[in-house]
C-alpha cells in the first residue's frame, strides 16, 4: 500500500466511499520490469448480486492483491463471503496473495494468505456451496454463512460472546473472523490497519473451562491478543 | 416409627430420583421440543412471534441475540434465541433462529440489548412478540 500508484487508486477508491451505494474495487499487479500497475477502479461489490470485488478485477495472471471498499452501513472488516471469494480468485490466480478492505469510516483490514497449502486444504475440506449462495461462476454472493453450519456456528459463538464482553460490533466481527482464520487453521491471517498506517495481525485465544462442577457445559472465552497462536 | 421413617425416605429418595429425571430428561429434549416447531413451521410462517411463544409452553427463552451475522451491520434480518444461562451459550448452543417478514432497523434490536444484556426479559417478549416471521430454523 506504500506504493505510489496503489496509494493512488485507494484514494480514487475510496473518494466518495461515505455516500458510495455500491462498493468498488482495483487489483494490482508487477509487470514484467517489477514495476506496481494497478487496474482501474470497478464498480460492484459483495452487496452486488451481480457479482464481487474479488472476482471483477482480477484481469492480470500476475495480480498480487485486491482491495475493496466498504460502504457505509456494511461491517469494517471483510466479510465471511469476503474470504471464500478471496480464495476463489487465488485459485485461478495463485499469485494473488493480498486483500485489502477499506471502510467508510476509515479504518482498513487486509487479508493474507500465508501458507498456500493449508489454505487450499481448508477450501477444499469446506466447499463454498455448503456456506453460501453462489453464482453461476462459483463465487458467494451471500455475505454471512449458511445458518447451523459448522463456520457459522463458530464464527457466531465469537461474535456473540465478544459482544457480552462490551466490544463494540466491528471490533467483535473483526474477531470473530479472525478466530475463524485461526480455528480452522486456514492459512489465512486478518490484519488491521493501526494509526501509523501499519497492518498490526489480529489473534484470538480461545479458552475452554468447566462451568461448574455439576454441568458438563464447558464455557468458552475469547480473547484478541497480539500474540501469534497459528498452529 | 422406624417403619414410618423409613416409608418417608423411601419417598423422599424416589421423588428426588424422579425430579432429577426429569431435569436431565427436560435439557436431553430441549433439541427435539424446539424441533416440531421447525418441523411444523407453517403454522407459524406469516404469523407474530407472539403465536410461536404461546405455543411454546413447555420452554421459555432466555437470551435473543439480533446482532447481524452478514455484511450490513444497520439491519436485522433474524434473531437467535437461546434457552440457557447466556454463560453456556457460546459453546454448541442450541439455537431457535427466527427470520422476520420486514427488516427491523438494528437500532431498535440493539436498544433492548444494551438495555437488558442480552436477556429474554417482557420488554423483549413484546417487542419480538409483535413481528411476523418468515422462516424457522432449529439447530446446535
Amino acid at each position: 500500500m506504500n506504493n505510489i500508484k496503489i496509494k493512488n487508486a485507494k484514494s480514487q477508491l475510496t473518494a466518495s466511499i461515505t455516500t458510495d451505494t455500491n462498493e468498488k474495487s482495483f487489483s494490482f499487479w508487477k509487470d514484467e520490469n517489477g514495476v506496481y500497475q494497478v487496474s482501474s477502479i470497478a464498480d460492484g461489490g459483495i452487496t452486488n448480486s451481480g457479482g464481487n470485488s474479488t472476482q471483477m478485477t482480477i484481469t492480470n495472471p500476475h495480480t498480487e492483491g485486491v482491495a475493496h471498499t466498504h460502504i457505509t452501513g456494511d461491517y469494517n472488516c471483510f466479510s465471511n463471503g469476503d474470504i471464500f471469494n478471496f480464495q476463489k480468485g487465488n485459485a485461478a490466480r495463485p499469485s494473488l496473495i493480498y486483500s485489502f478492505a477499506f471502510a467508510s469510516d476509515g479504518s482498513a483490514y487486509m487479508l493474507t494468505i500465508v501458507d498456500q497449502a493449508k489454505f487450499k486444504t481448508f477450501m477444499d475440506n469446506h466447499p463454498i456451496t455448503n456456506y453460501f449462495t453462489i453464482n453461476s461462476q462459483g463465487y458467494a454472493i451471500s455475505a454471512g454463512f449458511k445458518e447451523g453450519t459448522d463456520l457459522y456456528n463458530e464464527f457466531k459463538s465469537a461474535m456473540e460472546q465478544f459482544l457480552s464482553q462490551g466490544v463494540s460490533e466491528d471490533d467483535a466481527f473483526a474477531g470473530a473472523t479472525a478466530h475463524v482464520l485461526i480455528k480452522y487453521d486456514t492459512g489465512a491471517a486478518l490484519s488491521q490497519q493501526d494509526s501509523n498506517g501499519n497492518f498490526n495481525s489480529i489473534f484470538v485465544n480461545e479458552s475452554i473451562s468447566p462451568s461448574s462442577t455439576v454441568q458438563s457445559v464447558p464455557i468458552k472465552t475469547y480473547t484478541r491478543t497480539s500474540e501469534c497462536n497459528f498452529q | 416409627m422406624n417403619l414410618i421413617n423409613m416409608k418417608t425416605l423411601y419417598k423422599i429418595i424416589t421423588t428426588l430420583s424422579l425430579l432429577g429425571f426429569t431435569n436431565i430428561y427436560a435439557q436431553v429434549d430441549t433439541l427435539n421440543y424446539l424441533k416440531q416447531f421447525e418441523v411444523n413451521k407453517v403454522s407459524y410462517i406469516g404469523q407474530p412471534f407472539s403465536k410461536l411463544l404461546k405455543d411454546m409452553a413447555q420452554i421459555y427463552p432466555k437470551t435473543a441475540w439480533s446482532v447481524p451475522l452478514t455484511g450490513k451491520k444497520t439491519i436485522t434480518t433474524n434473531t437467535r434465541f437461546y434457552f440457557c444461562a447466556k454463560e453456556l451459550s457460546f459453546h454448541n448452543v442450541i439455537t431457535l433462529w427466527i427470520e422476520w417478514q420486514n427488516i427491523i432497523p438494528r437500532d431498535q434490536t440493539k436498544y433492548y440489548e444494551q438495555k437488558n444484556d442480552f436477556y429474554f426479559t417482557n420488554e423483549e417478549r413484546n417487542f419480538y412478540g409483535s413481528k411476523i416471521i418468515k422462516d424457522i430454523k432449529v439447530f446446535r
